[in-house]
């Protein structure tokens, strides 16, 4: 009894300081929650319900290479000189990702022996910023010569929006299960950049340095707010209701249950798109001329190459376009795998018939994460131990190799007290005992309503 | 026995995964400093005794001497008049004549008022590699005006003046030049 108090308080501790890896999530202790990662998921109950606002609570936040420590520790160097030391450092693949899901709403329910059927609504904020190494880098230095100061960077990414989902997961075999949720988006806000591009200073031809902006493409597109409602957004935002924009997107899952004790399962999520065409602003400038400095005629008013020249000259090479045109954005696609073997003595675990399943006590397997980024794919590979303690007490610890670390261990609990399931899961363990030096946090909990 | 021990590591395990934060202050970030160096493309041209010859058919006189007022707005910038603390010239003349030349850099206001002391600089004849730098220090305090100069006066003079260049003349003169600006900024964020 002891022991199992101090387990629950353990996991409830990590509940409240830190975070879950959704990774660990995966295919975990049968968490309603695991069926947003895998819609084909087994999830032998009767019903559930989410706890309003409380069945699934994810926050992220990511920093390849660097920490908030980096940047505000008390040290005895000014924060200018971090910035550079920082900026040396990082490489323009070097990102910030922010990402936090609020779920609203979680039911679901068997429709048949073989089928169940999912619904709910969540919110979600996702942003990623990569580091615009070489603009940082022209700011605070300046323009070196021969250097390509890319404008390709300067990448921003940001998305506010409502899911609204149904999934429905069916056995199609005795071995085989397949899934498949519709999800609505609803988008509140939206931004994104698109930059291309390159400024350079060369040695030049007729003078000393030419100063070149190679084809430079500045794009913003930002959708979801109009010019001048920017100081009140929050009555904004209330007042509009579902007037958002609008966009689908589909989960796709299955499980095979090679033989009893092997499982193979994979799912591609958010295969979908958002049409933004309310309250749209896009902005494009447009560049592509070269400098080489000021021409000396000595013929007094005949100057050929004059500021006046030169000032034309950029006129006719740059166009500035602000338009409403409507546009379409992808969602970031996740995919999910994973192969996991269980042994050793079996456990009894009720069933939503009342009948007592057995289960095996442990699990190993292998995941793979992979989440599609505009500035590339941000990958997890995972190594997973999964052990059922009690008959409703399940843990989980993995080792994940990840763009942030090579050594990011993580841990889950999923606990079930008569109808209620509270889960949780930590993620990056060795870098806890100081948040402010840890470059990837990671959190998530919920709690559910289970009838057999 | 056992259960103690088990007990003592999910203690440890439990002050371990407390979370905490090493001291931050954020409020440092209130102040950005940054030096940043520019080097920016300036004036340039070509004079051979063709342009001489025009020259001097234009205004119905052989001409020993031009002069070039190079319209300078760098210092219409406000972040440049703010930030610069020093600035360099770097000039590179190749002269292919064989006379000797002399140059004179000006640095004017807009009222034909000097803003930094002029250079002089002799070009020997047939020296196609000159090099100089013009360093302008302490432009926030003593080297202040500079930041009003608006035109660079270039006055190119045939050394012995009297024997003009002719249109046979072989050679040229070619001048090239960029600035170097270095600037100090501190930005209250």
């Amino acid at each position: 009894m002891q022991k199992q108090f101090l387990i629950a308080l353990f996991c409830l501790l990590s509940l409240g300081s830190t975070s879950q890896n959704k990774p660990i999530l995966y295919d975990f202790a049968e968490i309603p929650q695991s069926q947003l990662l895998n819609p084909a998921l087994n999830f032998n109950h009767k019903q559930h319900i989410g706890i309003p606002l409380l069945s699934g609570l994810h926050a992220e936040l990511g920093m390849k290479n660097f920490t908030v420590s980096d940047f505000f520790k008390v040290t005895s160097t000014s924060f200018s000189e971090r910035l550079v030391n920082i900026t040396n450092r990082l490489s323009s693949r070097d990102f910030l990702i922010v990402n936090g899901q609020l779920e609203l709403v979680n039911i679901g329910f068997k429709i048949s022996e073989k089928s169940y059927l999912s619904i709910g609504v969540y919110q979600e904020t996702d942003m990623t910023l990569s580091f615009p190494k070489d603009l940082v880098a022209l700011y605070l230095y300046g323009n070196e010569i021969n250097r390509l100061y890319s404008f390709s960077d300067l990448s921003l990414h940001f998305q506010a929006l409502g899911v609204f989902h149904a999934g429905f997961s069916r056995k199609i075999k005795e071995n085989i299960n397949v899934g498949v949720r519709l999800k609505l988006y609803s988008s509140f806000f939206q931004a994104q950049t698109t930059n291309t591009g390159a400024f350079t200073t060369t040695q030049g031809e007729d003078n000393l340095l030419i100063h070149r902006f190679n084809n430079i493409n500045l794009n913003a597109q930002f959708s979801g707010i109009k010019r001048g409602q920017e100081d009140n957004i929050e009555d904004y935002f209330l007042s509009r209701g579902l007037t958002n924009n609008l966009g689908l997107g589909l989960d796709f899952g299955f499980v095979n249950q090679i033989t009893p004790q092997l499982k193979l399962s994979a799912s591609v999520l958010d295969l979908g798109f958002i049409r933004y065409s309310k309250r749209v602003n896009n902005v494009t400038l447009k560049t592509n001329f070269n400098f080489e400095g000021l021409q000396g005629s000595f013929v007094p008013e005949n100057y050929s190459k004059s500021w006046e020249y030169l000032s034309e000259e950029i006129k006719e090479n740059t166009s500035f376009e602000e338009n409403t045109e409507s546009y379409i954005s992808l969602r970031p696609i996740k995919i999910n795998t994973a192969l996991k073997y269980s042994f050793g003595k079996y456990r009894s675990r009720s069933c939503y018939d009342y009948s007592y399943k057995k289960e095996h006590a442990n699990a190993v397997g292998v995941q793979f994460f992979s989440l599609l980024r505009p500035r590339g794919p941000q990958i997890a590979l995972i190594g997973f131990y999964e052990r059922m303690l009690t008959r409703n007490f399940k843990t989980k610890i993995t080792y994940t190799l990840d763009s942030y670390r090579l050594s990011n261990i993580g841990i889950g609990a999923s606990r079930r007290i008569g109808k209620v399931n509270i889960y949780g899961t930590v993620g990056n363990l060795i870098q806890l005992r100081d948040l402010s030096k840890s470059n990837h946090v990671i959190a998530q909990m919920g709690i559910n309503i289970i009838n057999d | 026995m056992k259960f103690f021990f088990k007990k003592k590591i999910l203690i440890a395990i439990l002050v371990n995964c407390f979370s905490c934060s090493s001291d931050l202050d954020f409020e440092q970030a209130q102040i950005l400093e940054t030096s940043p160096v520019f080097n920016i493309s300036l004036g340039f041209f070509s004079l051979n005794s063709i342009v001489f010859a025009d020259l001097s058919s234009a205004s119905g006189v052989s001409m020993t001497s031009f002069v070039e007022d190079m319209e300078y707005q760098i210092f219409e910038n406000s972040i440049l008049r703010d930030h610069l603390v020093a600035q360099e010239y770097t000039i590179e003349i190749a002269n292919t004549f064989n006379r000797t030349f002399e140059v004179e850099i000006s640095f004017l206001d807009r009222s034909g008022n000097s803003t930094f002391t002029s250079v002089l600089y002799t070009i020997e004849a047939n020296n196609s590699n000159f090099k100089e730098k013009i360093t302008i220090d302490d432009v926030e305090t003593t080297n202040n005006t500079v930041k009003n100069t608006t035109t660079l006066r270039l006055e190119i003079r045939v050394k012995d003046q009297s024997i003009p260049l002719r249109p046979a003349s072989v050679g040229s003169f070619v001048f090239k030049s960029f600035t170097t600006l270095y600037l100090s900024t501190s930005i209250t964020l």
